[in-house]
């Protein structure tokens, strides 16, 4: 069973927001809401580093532990994706997230906040998979159309890689190997955890610089 | 319209107001919905080509072959 997850490689990416434009355009995202942003560290200085960040599909995602009306569910490729016909707004999700991945839509009467928004990793929602009404809540649902992320696929320098955590941590593993440095600043085990057993999620065979 | 005529429609219009109002309570049981399996989909006119709608093990195999692309050390 395949466990989606995204790492995105330090060492590659070029702050060209092309991820964010690509996650804006294909899910028609709202006005004001961002559910991919690139983050810069030592921005200015020599030997910066971009990632770019969304929702990372936690395996324990704290979102789901506080929300109050219990709208979030995991699919079974490790997806984390909510109900926004049961989500009321509240924001307690987005003060549990630490990667400030859920996004609230503030167009409403006295900076009235909607309901959460946030990347479904191109997986959409509830609703009938490509129908009219799960795009028009959640955006498009290229998992079921048999594709990966659109961020992730049309990285023009591949740093952001989409897929089966398998198969993506051997990618990067191979990237790291065969330049010889790379995962320091942004790895698989910093963005997911060193494994260890028993744990959901853990990767076998983890590499000694990943 | 005298006052009293008045009155009774603004208080019509006023009883009336919520009818237009979104029922907005939980079903019982639990609200929220059953997502299906990723794999089925009716044709939307967006399918990948290479794979076959509702075959799990087709939809697997896609979605791997389709992660390569990612991979520049990936055999060509």
């Amino acid at each position: 069973m395949a466990r989606m997850k995204f790492i995105c490689d330090a060492e590659r990416c070029i702050e060209c927001n092309g991820c964010v434009t690509a996650c804006k355009a294909e899910n028609d995202v709202p006005w004001g809401v961002n559910r991919r942003r690139v983050v810069t560290l030592n921005d200015g200085v020599a030997g910066e580093r971009s990632i770019s960040v969304a929702c990372m599909h936690c395996s324990d995602a704290p979102c789901m532990a506080v929300c109050p009306v219990d709208c979030f569910y995991r699919t079974a490729e490790g997806v984390v994706l909510h109900d926004k016909d049961i989500c009321i707004g509240c924001g307690y999700c987005s003060y549990a997230c630490p990667f400030g991945a859920p996004q609230f839509p503030s167009n409403g009467a006295f900076g009235l906040r909607g309901k959460m928004d946030k990347c479904t990793f191109c997986a959409g929602g509830p609703e009938a998979n490509g129908s009219e009404a799960e795009f028009e809540k959640y955006g498009r649902n290229r998992l079921a159309e048999g594709k990966l992320p659109a961020c992730a696929e049309m990285c023009s320098t591949k740093a952001l890689l989409g897929g089966d955590g398998d198969v993506i941590a051997d990618i990067l593993r191979t990237r790291v190997l065969n330049r010889g440095k790379g995962s320091e600043v942004w790895g698989w085990g910093t963005a997911y955890g060193k494994p260890s057993a028993g744990q959901p999620g853990a990767q076998p065979q983890e590499g000694k610089k990943s | 319209m005298s006052p009293a005529r008045l009155l009774v429609v603004a208080a019509t219009a006023l009883a009336l107001a919520a009818c237009g109002e979104r029922v907005q309570t939980m079903p019982v049981g639990g609200a929220k919905k059953a997502d299906e399996p990723v794999w089925q989909i009716t044709d939307n006119g967006y399918l990948a080509p290479g794979w076959t709608p509702g075959n799990e093990a087709s939809w697997n195999a896609q979605l791997r072959k389709r992660a390569q692309a990612q991979n520049d050390y990936a055999p060509r």
